[in-house]
């Protein structure tokens, strides 16, 4: 038995360092001047210690700006994934229409088209239709890789309610809609935070998309800006880091307030999809 | 559970109305866009855009600067190119003009041409092919960074060689220094898909009579014994002799200048960049940096100038009169001194009287302007044509190098395999 | 007045609310994935229009020994990246399974390689892994476990390694997560009847915790299989596809045709390649779903 709780601790404390390790270096060296990185002096503590990456960022580059439009493009991502994907969800578990089993499938194909393939094709398309270089043509095409993953969670969600709650309004001379708003989204709430942390990560992230679609200065997002730090002959690695640490502190926060919540919403809809 | 449900929608509403404004894309109406690149000199950056919205008010018009790197620069490009968004005043590298050209899609700048020679004298003639076809000029040269060779000089004389003068003597010289234990991969050559590996490869096959086409430009292929002679030399450190490292075959544009920096290594090509960084960090190996002129072999020293950039005005745009004038007041000589004389001694120009400056009179300057003086423009012998601007940015070249290094396929294999791909090109892309 | 029946005003609004997904999903997927099609059946280069050259673009990619290599490393990639997560995630899911104490706030902890921007990850991770200045192989040479630089980015095969390590860290606790919660819903007296059995530890992970939790690990599985398969930014920031082509894989591949040659036909065709492996995989894990219903 003792054997057993040990090896159990002993791999958690690895993976646990695992984890740190790259963490931990990237604090490290955004709080490290340019000489010092480049001679490589004082690799694990920072001396000196100075705050000018983080000064830099806010002052000379347009940090601020990256993150305004990322927190615009991964917002209303989101907010249309979760729009389309419920309905669509409820829809195909809850309804019943000629055709629908068939659409559940293709829904669920969709989402194994790869973006890397279709970043070429997506752009001719926002082409044709005279709609690039703007935010709202990253908020159109995020939700062709959300919209999949967000119906297939909420199905497995949907699927999990019992049918006798909304059949029980019904009866009570509540319409279709009414039910669903009332009843079957509340308890689906889980499944929506899931889904809403899952759609506003990815599109937080997303780097090629907005590599290509976007000219513009001032509408880049976060990833392509952070990019900017490697300047054919130089690497800003303070800088980078800095930016780094910075772009990642919102998700973090957000993940551990609401971790629990994703938690449940992923696995019911894992476990039960 | 409905408070929750409240809560968010009242935060759903008031987030969607924040959103909405943003979706608008950029208002362009009387405004002229001007792409430059990002370059690691700041400071000469910012005088540049100063004098170009100096030249702009001027001129009673609003202008709107954005930037690329050098990684995303064909990104952002090709994305314009096919959206027909290109900008009212493109600086385009290389290639860029010979590509946009041939597309019909670049506006003639003879005349600014004209302007700028009163200005800052006549362009230089190996910078021609880049910019003239047809007899008529479809890009302005802005500057060059030449590619040179830095090495320790230090190191050189603890182990008592000469710096070296040929491909052959950087062999030599690395194994001198590798035997005597100083360094374990002092051979910093990166045959990479940077400018640092495809511009020294262009060097090296060049200088062994090793070119693809002839001076019409039109396809020869690369010959094959001139051919394995070259591969052989580069192929060495990496395979025989070991003086260059794996790695170095995957760097980054900055990585070779941070290996140098922190000793690792004492032979590499590179812009005049390491000396800018070395200087502005009081570098305790700036006393210890030289730099010479990139090696010549048995047909000469005929170096590649791959690192040009240059001012077009795309046809996409609809304000092509302003934006003529607008480069010719940039390209004035008051204005193109004042950012020549900012840039750390990294921006060259291309034009005869402006080279004359005394500000290059130093011994690094006098180096660096040999290099812009006598380097060839990407398509050697013959002038820049799409389909060599595509061999270039294909990584033919440096591809070659590597599948004999990394995949161990033999130098006559590579060859030929490069030749086929580089045919191919030719066929799609004929020469006119 | 009742025109409608009850049925059809399911039906009505069951196409209603389905209509969103559909015009979408049409619009801005399947109509690109044809034109992906088309485009692949096509010369394109950048700036000129597209003419119809057939399956000339596929057939040149077979014949290409450098397309053989990056559909050798995308398997490599992906299976190599699939099978380690898959165990790192079963250790942690098996490690939280019966820790008690601190045991959301070490998942919560656990889930950040997930959320952080996979630029970022692949950007830190190509640092970390400097062959000079990295912490990696600067601690190395510190404890005196190696006396020179290990060439995680130069050396091909280690290179490999390298971008499979970095994918690893983002992806394990996708894997862990799900597991864990799958775990924690199998039955207690399974294994507390297995215990009187004479049951050990192993084999009640073998017999009843695998078993059960088999649906699960195959859906995360395949989940992963394709975002893997068609990875671009941690190849791409981390190598770019070298050193020569070592790590180069399908998406780095069609990007560097696309952007770097110009050749949209062919860039297309190239992506295609991973489209029958992931439509066999689909179909053998749904028919194994299926079979694990009846």
């Amino acid at each position: 038995m003792r054997g057993a709780t040990l090896a159990r601790w002993i791999v958690l404390a690895v993976i646990l360092a695992v984890v740190f390790v790259p963490m931990y270096w990237i604090v490290v060296t955004s709080f490290k001047t340019g000489r010092q990185i480049l001679l490589s002096e004082s690799v694990y503590v920072p001396r000196p210690f100075t705050l000018d990456n983080y000064v830099y960022l806010f002052e000379e580059s347009r940090f601020a700006l990256w993150i305004r439009n990322s927190a615009i493009t991964a917002t209303a991502s989101t907010l249309l994934s979760l729009f389309i994907g419920t309905a669509g969800a409820y829809s195909l578990t809850r309804l019943s229409f000629p055709g629908r089993r068939t659409f559940g499938g293709i829904v669920l194909i969709t989402y194994l088209v790869p973006p890397g393939l279709m970043f070429i094709p997506l752009y001719r398309t926002f082409i044709g239709l005279g709609y690039t270089n703007s935010l709202g043509t990253l908020i159109l095409a995020y939700p062709t890789f959300l919209v999949p993953f967000v119906t297939w969670l909420l199905m497995g969600f949907f699927r999990s309610i019992p049918r006798e709650l909304e059949e029980a309004a019904l009866v009570d001379g509540a319409t279709r809609v009414q039910a669903m708003v009332r009843v079957v989204l509340p308890l689906a709430a889980p499944g929506l935070l899931a889904a809403g942390l899952f759609c506003f990560t990815l599109s937080w992230n997303e780097f090629l998309y907005a590599l290509i679609f976007i000219a513009d200065d001032s509408l880049k997002t976060l990833p392509v800006g952070l990019s900017e730090f490697v300047v054919s002959d130089f690497a800003f690695w303070g800088q980078l880091m800095a930016a780094a640490a910075l772009a990642s502190l919102p998700v973090i926060v957000v993940y551990i307030y609401l971790h629990k919540y994703m938690v449940q919403g992923l696995t019911a809809g894992a476990v039960k999809g | 559970m409905r408070t929750l449900a409240k809560r968010l929608a009242v935060l759903i509403a008031l987030l969607t109305v924040a959103v909405v404004p943003a979706l608008e894309p950029p208002a362009a109406a009387g405004k002229l866009a001007l792409w430059r690149l990002k370059t690691y000199i700041p400071p000469a950056d910012k005088i540049l855009d100063a004098n170009a919205q100096d030249c702009a008010k001027k001129a009673g018009i609003e202008l709107a600067i954005q930037t690329y790197t050098f990684d995303d620069m064909w990104t952002k490009f090709t994305a314009a190119i096919e959206s027909k968004t290109l900008p009212d005043i493109a600086e385009l590298d290389a290639v860029g003009p010979a590509r946009l050209a041939n597309l019909g899609r670049l506006a003639d700048v003879s005349d600014v041409v004209a302007a700028a020679t009163k200005e800052l004298g006549p362009i230089l003639p190996n910078a021609d092919g880049a910019v003239k076809f047809g007899g008529k000029y479809f890009a302005v040269p802005h500057y060059a960074i030449p590619l040179v060779l830095f090495y320790r000089s230090d190191i050189l004389a603890k182990v008592g060689a000469e710096p070296p003068d040929t491909w052959e003597d950087i062999q030599r010289v690395s194994e001198k220094v590798k035997k005597a234990g100083v360094q374990d991969f002092p051979n910093g050559f990166p045959w990479n898909r940077t400018g640092d590996g495809y511009d020294p490869a262009m060097s090296l096959l060049w200088s062994y009579g090793a070119a693809w086409v002839d001076k019409s430009g039109k396809f020869t292929g690369i010959p094959k014994a001139q051919g394995l002679e070259a591969l052989r030399v580069v192929t060495r450190a990496y395979l025989a002799d070991k003086t260059s490292a794996f790695d170095y075959l995957s760097w980054s544009g900055a990585t070779n200048n941070e290996a140098f920096m922190a000793g690792k290594i004492t032979l590499t090509p590179n812009g005049p960049s390491i000396l800018f960084q070395e200087e502005s960090t009081q570098h305790p190996l700036l006393k210890d940096t030289a730099i010479k002129l990139m090696p010549k072999g048995p047909a000469g020293r005929n170096l590649a100038l791959t690192f040009v950039m240059n001012w077009a005005v795309p046809t996409d745009g609809k304000s092509q009169k302003e934006a003529k004038a607008l480069i010719g007041c940039v390209m004035t000589r008051e204005n193109f001194v004042k950012y020549m004389t900012g840039s750390f001694r990294q921006m060259v120009p291309l034009f005869a009287k402006a080279l004359e400056d005394p500000y290059w009179n130093t011994p690094t300057g006098k180096i660096v302007v040999d290099t812009v003086k006598q380097g060839h423009p990407v398509g050697w012998p013959g002038p820049t044509t799409p389909a060599a601007a595509e061999v270039v940015s294909g990584n033919v070249l440096t591809d070659m190098i590597t599948r004999v290094i990394v995949d161990k396929v033999t130098p006559e294999a590579a060859i030929e395999e490069a030749n086929k791909r580089i045919k191919e090109i030719y066929d799609r892309l004929p020469v006119k | 007045m009742n025109v409608l029946t009850d049925r059809h005003r399911e039906q009505l609004l069951g196409y209603a609310l389905i209509a969103p997904v559909a015009i979408f999903l049409s619009g801005l997927v399947a109509y690109p994935f044809l034109s992906a099609i088309y485009l692949s059946l096509t010369e394109k280069t950048v700036g000129y229009p597209a003419h119809f050259v057939g399956l000339r673009n596929y057939g040149a990619l077979l014949e290409s020994g450098r397309f053989r290599i990056v559909a050798w490393n995308s398997a490599a990639f992906t299976v190599g990246s699939i099978v380690v997560k898959l165990v790192v995630g079963m250790a942690m899911a098996l490690a939280l399974h019966s820790v008690v104490r601190g045991n959301q706030f070490i998942r919560g902890i656990l889930l950040l390689p997930w959320v952080i921007p996979t630029v970022v990850i692949a950007l830190t991770w190509k640092w970390l892994m400097d062959l000079f200045r990295g912490l990696i192989n600067v601690a190395l040479i510190d404890v005196g476990a190696v006396t020179s630089g290990v060439h995680w980015l130069g050396d091909p095969t280690l290179a490999m390694v390298s971008v499979i390590i970095a994918n690893v860290w983002r992806g394990f606790p996708f894997f862990g997560v799900s597991f864990l919660a799958a775990m924690q819903t199998v039955p207690q007296d399974l294994y507390d009847a297995a215990a009187v059995d004479g049951a050990g530890s192993w084999e009640k992970f073998w017999r009843i915790t695998l078993p059960s939790i088999k649906g699960v690990v195959a859906v995360v599985t395949l989940l992963s299989t394709i975002v893997t398969l068609n990875d671009f930014n941690i190849v791409y920031i981390m190598t770019r596809g070298g050193p020569g082509a070592a790590t180069h894989i399908f998406a780095t591949y069609s990007y560097e045709l696309g952007i770097m040659s110009q050749r949209w036909g062919l860039a297309m065709a190239a992506s295609m390649a991973s489209l029958p492996l992931v439509a066999l995989l689909i179909v053998a894990v749904v028919r194994y779903l299926h079979r694990e219903e009846e």
